[in-house]
């Protein structure tokens, strides 16, 4: 048995890619079939595998991802995953975009590489905006046109209002910054990208660029722009204040349209004969 | 007729194992094996490795018996042992009948076009 003592342990310690919940019903009558197994000389590489992989797997049903999940649950969890995808793929861009444009960067910023870059990730930042925005919209559209708009007015009124003073406080208090790039983009040396969204986002990710920005270009700044690193962090905290109730109110339309959609299903679920083209022999 | 199920998980109608995906196959060979008594995970496995050749992997073998839990075809024996045993329910036999009668008769039809003598190239 004290050949064993190893595989137990690991067999144990892999119960852990399983969820809490599956644990809790099944974990011990799980735990004690591993062992017999074991025991029985009956693992193997594939063995091994087939434990860590329903595990994931396990975890993946319990997030909605995969397994036997219902469609509006699987539609709820595509949509986070969408979001949370745009949101960081948004900001990721944002910054590289700022960093290239404002020409904050070692490399010579009127390059064609450069420009190459810049235009590809300001196309990949349109059809972010592009698809966030018509995502938000839509949701927030089939809300009011469903009345669901009033039971989370209050929030949705708060977004917006902080939303709307995160633009307007970050408009006026950088509209006076001069240009603080070396060069960059030709779109932004000859005024074809907005001057103050370059300057904007280059002040969002100040903390990212200072650390490759050249040390001259910091020191003209002068000693006036010492405010810049307490409004950054502020502005970021304001922004973040913004985007979390907006999240949330268009994640709660969003969540409305489903459950509107789903109630109007209701009626007809239980007359739909489901699966019968997939019945048959054992797969 | 429908079975209850979980909340956030899809309904089953009696008879569809088939709507269990790819563990139609590991469903079948369970539901076959407790048609014979109430068994416990290594139990099952082991039963099944004798009738069927089928040696089920524990993760699979469990993924299945949450599943079949589930729709309300097979259920838990209190037991005091940690092997837990479980049993075919009423409407889990009559799913386990409605598909191997399908099997059978996707089988026949099978055997039935080989004899006629249509040969394989």
């Amino acid at each position: 048995m004290s050949e064993f003592k190893g595989a137990h342990r690991l067999a144990a310690a892999l119960l852990r890619a399983y969820p809490p919940a599956w644990r809790t019903r099944y974990g011990e009558e799980f735990h004690q079939l591993l062992l017999d197994e074991l025991d029985d000389r009956r693992s193997s590489l594939g063995w091994w595998l087939n434990l860590v992989t329903h595990g994931v797997l396990a975890r993946l049903t319990e997030w909605g991802i995969a397994g036997d999940v219902e469609r509006d649950r699987r539609i709820t969890v595509a949509m986070r995953i969408t979001g949370l995808a745009v949101v960081l793929g948004g900001a990721c861009g944002a910054a590289m975009w700022a960093q290239l444009a404002v020409g904050w960067q070692w490399s010579a910023p009127a390059s064609s590489s450069t420009r190459t870059g810049i235009e590809l990730i300001t196309a990949g930042l349109a059809g972010l905006a592009l698809s966030g925005g018509s995502l938000a919209a839509g949701s927030l559209m089939v809300a009011v046109r469903r009345g669901r708009f009033r039971q989370r007015d209050a929030r949705i009124a708060l977004a917006m209002f902080c939303g709307c003073a995160v633009v307007l406080a970050l408009g006026a208090g950088w509209i006076g910054l001069s240009w603080p790039g070396t060069g960059g983009h030709y779109w932004t040396e000859r005024g074809l990208a907005p001057a103050w969204l370059g300057r904007r986002m280059w002040a969002l990710t100040l903390s990212l660029s200072t650390y490759w920005a050249h040390p001259d270009q910091l020191r003209a700044l002068g000693n006036g722009a010492g405010w810049l690193d307490v409004a950054e962090p502020g502005a970021d905290c304001l922004a973040c204040v913004h985007v979390a109730p907006s999240g949330r109110a268009s994640w709660l339309c969003a969540a409305a349209a489903v459950d509107d959609g789903r109630g109007r299903a209701a009626g007809c679920r239980f007359h739909v004969p489901r699966g019968h083209w997939r019945r048959g022999l054992v797969s | 007729m429908l079975l209850a199920v979980a909340p956030g998980h899809r309904q089953l109608a009696d008879g569809q194992l088939g709507e269990l995906g790819r563990y139609a196959g590991p469903a079948t060979l369970i539901l076959a094996s407790l048609a014979e008594g109430e068994k416990h995970g290594y139990g099952l496995t082991k039963d099944i490795a004798d009738f069927a050749g089928v040696r089920l992997a524990p993760g699979t073998l469990y993924e299945a018996l949450s599943r079949l839990e589930r729709q309300g075809l097979i259920e838990p024996v209190a037991s005091e042992d940690r092997r837990r045993p479980y049993r075919l329910t009423v409407r889990g036999a009559e799913a386990l009948r409605t598909q191997l009668d399908e099997q059978r008769r996707v089988a026949e039809i099978g055997l039935r076009r080989l004899e006629l003598g249509v040969r394989p190239l």
